[in-house]
């Protein structure tokens, strides 16, 4: 096949020869014919390298070897492979890993479908010494903010040279994070970014490269810190990035402008629970948590209770709240979608925030944190992780797929990072649940709130599609985290009229955008088949293992969406 | 008489422009004076009907040539020389410029003093009533207890002060008379001699009068302010009665935005979810269409094949069919071996 002229860079130093026979191998055998390939030698110390590479130049002419007179490290010498790239894109390469037979025409196919595309990533596995294959991450679609959280794109990236010429190539003093300091700033510019869902990179876990322990390299995560920092000042986006709790994660904290008035919508009917063995009206806590948990003053809270509600708590929530505190009545029969709406009308907020009346504010600063993304007019709404009491994973983002409505990261141990990161970091998602969510006023306005057809089930995933609709983002936030003391074995009625107002409105999902290779849970059903009742079945593969990076996605179950 | 005014003080300024009650051209030929005063004359005449009388600060003698007029023996006297110089020339030879601090010659059934002496000083006061008193049994008079603004008025005194002073001489109101139509405190005072009886008779007369007046109106005020009291009740009960319809109608109005925006927000939704049904039917109907298309196309390909397969099977039928004659031929025809062995064993078995 022929097409775009490809040039392959590919900064050498003294990689094992073997090794580098296998990539160039790799590269030799594509089914796509045009490309160059630049191997630039950094004074690697044998000269059996440079001589291995001189023989392929001689029996192939698009193999290229620029020997440096100085030994610069990584960033210097991929700056040369891109000096000298006569090509319309830029594939990066490593020494030492290997490309699919596919790679380059699998590119060139998503090029010629797309003349405006300047970036183009796939998904990777690892292979170890022995050729055998596994780790691999069936990546998100394109996820500004989870780049910001990790460098998820590479490999195998692909940038029109144009592009990655105008932003300066690799820049000095970001060695280790090179790679995620260029994809930040070649995604800030980009007219479009296509994610081919295949693996088309082999990563080779050889003993001191990133992919075996990037706690080899502790430089390479301070300079990713800084490499986010820098993309977050650029765009002007008020955060402090920080180190997340693996290598290679990092956390973002924003800030948000205490001129904007944040409403607090909250749906109740004032009952009580027993939670940790003792008896609370949930409501009041709920209120009381995110009161205590917020340094934010321009602040109301909206409670939209039903008539049954108990005055003494009404007059509870006046004393815990005092003048921030609406109550609005409702007297019509129970509409979670209702209530929602007229609560939400009734807001004088700039922001909504909406919250279950049976959740506890955890973190400091949650609605800081959830609020101050909606800055960014491409997010339309925000979400949280939530937790039950038992301290597993509630939800961590929607994902609608294999004809279902799922929480993918449910029951896993609240310690956990997830498959490749996915609860520590903030990421773009489906849809979030709206036990815990924010959305601007005006786009909650335009899509017309939650849809009243839905009164129990199914209303948050209506309208986590209706803001994509919009062309909007959905941004999961990790750092936000409450407890959600939803009953794990309450058996909740899903009507399938219910499931079929979704799938009527937006067809039937298939695959997940975001959260890819799901399998359904396999638990026992209820008639509706809606939430598995019993927790023992369906849990995720990837549970209990502390290493974000040796997590495969593949191993996400998905429960059911049904509040 | 350093206390008192002096002539030069009622110059022309004085009766043209700043006094008398802001009438223009203080004279005989104004006819607003002249009515004034011709008409004042008839009530004088109606009243006491006297043959003589002198006017005591005269002025002009505008009073004296309505009396004149009316044919009485008028004269007038005025301390100020403008006042007689610039008198009507019909009315000059009755008056002449002279002091009510010197004595009247003569007796008069009637002495006018109008408006005179809160311009004289005290001391000068007191000679005039004893002038007047001299002269006469029966006094116009009128002083002004007010008025303080007009510069002249050096001696003005509350109307019982006259009274008491009138008194010391013998003379006494006469009660029956009202003087209102010249001014409110006008008075015409009487040389009597009364018992106390009579005097205390007639000013309790005036006295109950007057107290019965104030007693009702007293009364009247009080059920005013009573009156108003209500009213004023009635309106407040009314504007908050009325605030309270208007708040209640700004809740109502309210309640209505929120019900219409909570309307319009579902029909957005359901619009959005219309539209986004929309969208998924055309696909799926796309989808379909070319899956339709496919699976025409694989029809007209299994026909072709069919057809085909058809003619080989035609084909093939006819071959066997002919294949089979022949078998069924050689079948009928004894084999070479069968003719061979009966050929040499002799015939058949």
């Amino acid at each position: 096949m022929r097409g775009p002229l490809f040039s392959i860079v590919t900064p050498v130093y003294e990689p094992p020869l073997d090794v580098l026979a296998d990539t160039i191998a790799s590269v030799l055998a594509q089914d796509h014919e045009d490309w160059e390939w630049i191997l630039v030698d950094d004074c690697s110390p044998s000269e059996a390298v440079r001589e291995l590479i001189r023989e392929q130049a001689s029996a192939d002419p698009r193999v290229r070897l620029l020997e440096r007179g100085t030994n610069g490290h990584i960033v210097a010498a991929s700056n040369d492979g891109i000096d000298a790239a006569r090509g319309e894109f830029i594939v990066l390469l490593d020494h030492d890993d290997l490309l699919t037979t596919d790679a380059l025409s699998a590119n060139a196919l998503q090029i010629e479908a797309h003349e405006d595309v300047d970036y183009l990533y796939s998904d990777e596995d690892k292979i170890d010494d022995e050729g055998i294959l596994y780790d691999e991450f069936a990546k998100p679609d394109w996820s500004p903010e989870r780049l910001r959280g990790q460098m998820y794109t590479s490999h195998l990236s692909v940038m029109r040279t144009e592009v990655v010429r105008r932003v300066g190539g690799f820049r000095e003093g970001y060695d280790g994070s090179q790679d995620h300091d260029l994809a930040l700033r070649v995604g800030e510019v980009a007219r479009r970014v296509i994610h081919i869902p295949r693996v088309l990179y082999h990563w080779r876990a050889v003993v001191g490269s990133a992919s075996a322990d990037i706690n080899a390299k502790p430089y390479a995560t301070i300079a990713g810190a800084n490499a986010v920092q820098d993309h977050m000042d650029r765009i002007g986006l008020a955060a402090e990035v920080g180190q997340g709790p693996v290598p290679g994660h990092y956390r973002i904290t924003r800030r948000l402008d205490p001129d904007v008035r944040v409403s607090v919508v909250i749906p109740t009917i004032g009952q009580s629970d027993l939670i940790w063995g003792s008896r609370r009206v949930m409501v009041v806590e709920a209120v009381r948590s995110l009161l205590d948990q917020t340094a934010h003053d321009n602040l109301e809270v909206v409670v939209v209770y039903d008539e049954p509600t108990p005055p003494e708590v009404l007059r509870e929530l006046e004393r815990v709240a005092g003048d921030r505190l609406v109550l609005e009545r409702f007297t019509r029969p129970f509409n979670y979608s209702e209530k929602m709406n007229v609560g939400c009308l009734r807001a004088t907020g700039d922001r909504l925030v909406f919250l279950n009346d049976d959740v506890e504010v955890i973190s400091q600063g949650w609605l800081e944190q959830l609020v101050a993304p909606l800055d960014e007019l491409d997010v339309g709404l925000t979400g949280a992780r939530l937790y039950f009491g038992d301290d597993t994973v509630q939800h961590a983002g929607h994902a609608y797929a294999q004809g279902h409505y799922l929480h993918p990261f449910r029951d896993l141990p609240r310690e956990s990072y997830g498959p490749f990161g996915a609860l520590i970091i903030n990421r773009e998602a489906s849809g979030v649940t709206a036990a815990c969510a924010a959305m601007r006023r005006d786009t909650f306005i335009e899509i017309g709130g939650f849809c009243e057809s839905l009164p129990a089930n199914f209303n948050d995933v209506d309208l986590c599609y209706k803001v994509r609709a919009q062309g909007q983002r959905i941004v999961y936030v990790a750092s936000v985290e409450l407890y959600h003391f939803e009953s794990r074995s309450r058996e909740r009625v899903v009507h399938d009229w219910e499931r079929s107002v979704v799938r009527g409105r937006w067809g039937i999902p298939l695959e997940d955008p975001y959260v890819r290779g799901l399998r359904r849970a396999p638990a026992g059903r209820g008639a509706g088949a809606g939430k598995g009742p019993d927790k023992g079945s369906g849990k995720g593969a990837g549970k209990g293992s502390g290493k974000a990076t040796r997590k495969g996605a593949a191993g996400a179950a998905g429960r059911a969406v049904s509040s | 008489m350093s206390e008192g005014t002096p002539s030069e003080d009622y110059s022309g300024t004085y009766y043209d422009d700043a006094h008398l009650g802001g009438y223009d051209n203080y004279s005989w030929d104004n006819e607003e004076w002249r009515t004034f005063f011709l008409s004042l004359a008839d009530r004088v005449v109606g009243i006491v009907n006297p043959r003589s009388v002198l006017d005591v600060g005269c002025a002009r003698g505008l009073f004296v040539q309505a009396l004149a007029a009316k044919g009485l023996q008028a004269s007038g006297i005025d301390i100020s020389e403008h006042a007689i110089a610039s008198a009507h020339v019909d009315v000059r030879d009755r008056l002449r410029v002279a002091s009510a601090t010197e004595p009247f010659e003569g007796h008069y059934d009637l002495v006018a003093c109008i408006e005179v002496l809160e311009h004289m000083g005290p001391v000068d006061a007191q000679r005039a009533i004893d002038n007047i008193a001299a002269a006469t049994d029966l006094v116009l008079f009128s002083s002004s207890p007010t008025d303080h603004d007009e510069p002249t008025h050096i001696n003005t005194r509350p109307a019982e002060q006259w009274a008491a002073w009138f008194a010391e001489r013998g003379f006494f109101r006469r009660t029956d008379v009202d003087l209102s139509f010249l001014s409110p405190w006008a008075v015409l005072f009487e040389r009597r001699e009364l018992t106390l009886h009579t005097l205390a008779h007639r000013y309790e007369q005036q006295l109950a009068a007057v107290n019965t007046e104030l007693m009702e109106k007293r009364q009247a005020l009080l059920e005013s302010h009573r009156r108003i009291s209500s009213l004023n009740q009635q309106l407040e009960s009314g504007v908050s009665k009325k605030m309270a319809e208007q708040a209640a109608q700004v809740e109502h109005w309210q309640a209505e935005v929120l019900a219409a925006r909570h309307q319009l927000l579902t029909t957005r939704d359901h619009v959005i979810g219309t539209e986004a049904q929309v969208a998924r039917l055309t696909g799926d109907e796309q989808r379909l269409r070319r899956e339709l298309a496919q699976a025409r196309k694989q029809l007209v390909n299994v026909r072709g094949r069919l057809k085909e397969t058809r003619g080989r099977v035609e084909r093939l039928t006819r071959k066997n069919r002919q294949l089979a004659a022949e078998i069924e031929a050689v079948r009928l025809r004894p084999s070479f071996a069968r003719r061979a062995a009966r050929k040499l064993l002799g015939g058949p078995r």
